[in-house]
């Protein structure tokens, strides 16, 4: 559904050098991005802020004309097919917005349909499940400028899928809500998903939206790729290490067994570091059992946040 | 063309929202109207023949009240619509619509113009007939190639804002633009003082610049100075080379587009 090979997207930035003298540096926004996504895929895309994601989901929708590369979506060339795809696909920028500000919600959406030449009962179909899935019943007749975010970003949200778009781009769209919208935008998309079968790329920062829907996971950082691949391989192939948490009966030294080592005491609780490929987590804990008397035990795996959160620092391979 | 009739309808709709600033534009209009004529008064009893450039009193008259009820129309001091979304980015969402960009901003335009001819034309013109002696249209045609000329020159100043609004790309600042835009207007559209009143050779050439289609060109219609198919002609031509300069200014920033705020 979405092809990109060899996508680059340079700007020049000035710099001052001297009282009137400016030199011109060619900065990379994206840098050399290949990828594609099947039909009916979730895909998560994610990066620090400034890695190159908005940049890529505007060359992709056909707003940015990339410097470099190819990229097809449902077999269109964005840039050169932009009305043309515009209408077979759905865009939310999360802190954008394509509602009328002093209108109510309702009179935008009654104008999509004739912007995408929406049969008037297909509209009101889809605009129905809309209103019933995202909640909307109490705020259609509310201009936008009075809706809180949350309302707001769900009416954004049915904005882009009146038109029944075959692609989905979700730039942020959780941007800045609370816990229960957040829960809803959750909710609805992976509701869409499965109902319907929408490919969506949704950019992020929120990783409980990326464990919530996304199976696949594409992770940019300085304009490159760095990561594509299941969220779970995403732990094994850059946190190789699990934590063995054992509750001595009596606090004593260090243990010292093969293939861990101690990270950590805390009175009668210590925390071993072992290689999940090179030591069997069971024989490990026959190992320390045999030499210790224990109380409890857990096997830690690292948090999705801490290896991304290494991945953004660059202290993973 | 549905589509355009409803963008217009609801640029239309978004304007009687503020209805406040409606009603204090509306009480300046006619302030700077009565000001303004009796600026235009003071002159004309000075010169020697009593008129200025071929106005006599009564012309001189329509033409201060007509430029007060038009100003708002045809947007005589710029707009900045486009320019803000520029800036923040909002530009965008509107990109990624299946539609042509220009002609989504022309149909709110022509929502926006009509708005105004209802919410500010008519009161300053009614006022400046009860008050003073406003020469009109003598025949019934010449009021239909008025209205035609004001349809014209919204169009035309819509280019001219369009093309202004899409400089911010590369300038990145407002202001400059607009106290630009002003500045030209002020001189060449006949706000300020009409064309005519300049010396010959300069309102000649005033006369084929697109400033003058966005306002005086109408109110020459209206007032019967010079041919009235030329003067249509032209602005015709005007508006077709303005929103042609628009595409292809658009079409040079979408490759340039650098959209603020990620």
């Amino acid at each position: 559904m979405i092809e990109v090979r060899g996508l680059r997207k340079t700007f020049n930035v000035y710099r001052k050098i001297g009282r009137f003298r400016r030199e011109r540096v060619t900065a990379a926004a994206v840098d050399d991005v290949s990828f594609a996504v099947g039909a009916g895929e979730i895909v998560g895309y994610v990066g620090p802020n400034g890695a190159g994601k908005s940049t890529t989901v505007k060359m992709l929708t056909g707003i940015l004309v990339p410097s470099e590369g190819s990229l097809t979506v449902a077999g269109l060339v964005p840039t050169q097919q932009r009305v043309e795809l515009a209408r077979r696909i759905g865009v939310v920028f999360g802190q954008r917005s394509q509602l009328w500000w002093d209108l109510p919600l309702r009179e935008s959406f009654d104008l999509l349909r004739h912007l995408y030449r929406v049969d008037s009962r297909v509209h009101r179909e889809q605009l129905d499940e809309c209103v019933e899935r995202l909640e909307l019943q109490g705020f259609l007749t509310t201009p936008v400028r009075q809706l809180s975010l949350g309302q707001r970003m769900r009416g954004e949200l049915a904005a882009a899928l009146l038109h029944r778009p075959e692609v989905l781009f979700l730039d942020e769209p959780t941007i800045g809500l609370d816990i229960v919208s957040r829960a809803k935008v959750r909710d609805f998309l992976a509701a869409l998903h499965r109902d319907r079968g929408v490919t969506v790329m949704l950019t992020t920062h929120d990783l409980g939206d990326i464990e919530h829907l996304c199976r696949r996971l594409l992770i940019i950082d300085q304009g490159r790729v760095i990561y594509d691949g299941a969220l779970a391989a995403l732990r094994d192939q850059f946190e190789p290490f699990r934590t063995l948490v054992v509750d001595l009966v009596v606090s004593g030294p260090a243990i010292s067994v093969e293939g861990a080592e101690v990270v950590k005491i805390d009175g009668p609780r210590q925390w071993l570091r072992f290689h999940r490929e090179h030591t069997n987590a069971a024989d490990l804990v026959a190992r320390v059992a045999a030499h210790v008397e224990l109380n409890d035990l857990t096997i830690e795996e690292p948090g999705i946040e801490d290896v991304i959160t290494r991945i953004y620092r660059g202290e993973t391979a | 063309m549905r589509l355009f009739w409803e963008l217009a309808r609801r640029e239309f709709r978004r304007y009687t929202t503020y209805r406040a600033a409606t009603a204090a534009g509306l009480f300046t209009n006619t302030v700077f109207g009565f000001l303004r004529g009796a600026v235009m008064i003071a002159a004309l009893r000075a010169s020697s023949q009593g008129s200025i450039g071929g106005y006599n009193m009564s012309e001189a008259m329509s033409y201060t009240w007509l430029t007060q009820s038009m100003l708002m129309v045809v947007a005589v001091w710029g707009w900045n619509d486009i320019a803000l979304r520029v800036l923040n980015g909002d530009i965008a969402t509107d990109l990624a619509r299946p539609v042509h960009f220009q002609m989504w901003w022309l149909a709110r335009d022509f929502g926006r113009a009509w708005y105004q001819v209802l919410a500010r034309g008519i009161v300053p013109v009614v006022t400046g007939l009860l008050v003073f002696d406003l020469a009109l249209p003598a025949s019934w045609w010449r009021w239909f190639a008025f209205a035609l000329s004001v349809v014209l020159a919204v169009a035309a100043s819509f280019g001219l804002r369009f093309v202004m609004n899409l400089l911010v790309f590369w300038t990145m600042d407002w202001r400059g633009l607009s106290s630009t835009h002003n500045a030209l207007m002020s001189v060449f559209s006949g706000m300020v003082l009409p064309v005519a009143f300049f010396p010959h050779w300069m309102a000649v050439s005033f006369r084929s610049l697109p400033w003058y289609q966005a306002l005086q060109a109408p109110i020459d219609v209206f007032l019967g100075k010079g041919s009235l198919v030329q003067v249509l002609m032209i602005q015709f031509v005007w508006v077709f080379a303005m929103l042609a300069v628009g595409q292809a200014l658009l079409v040079a920033a979408q490759r340039r587009l650098v959209v603020q705020g990620g």
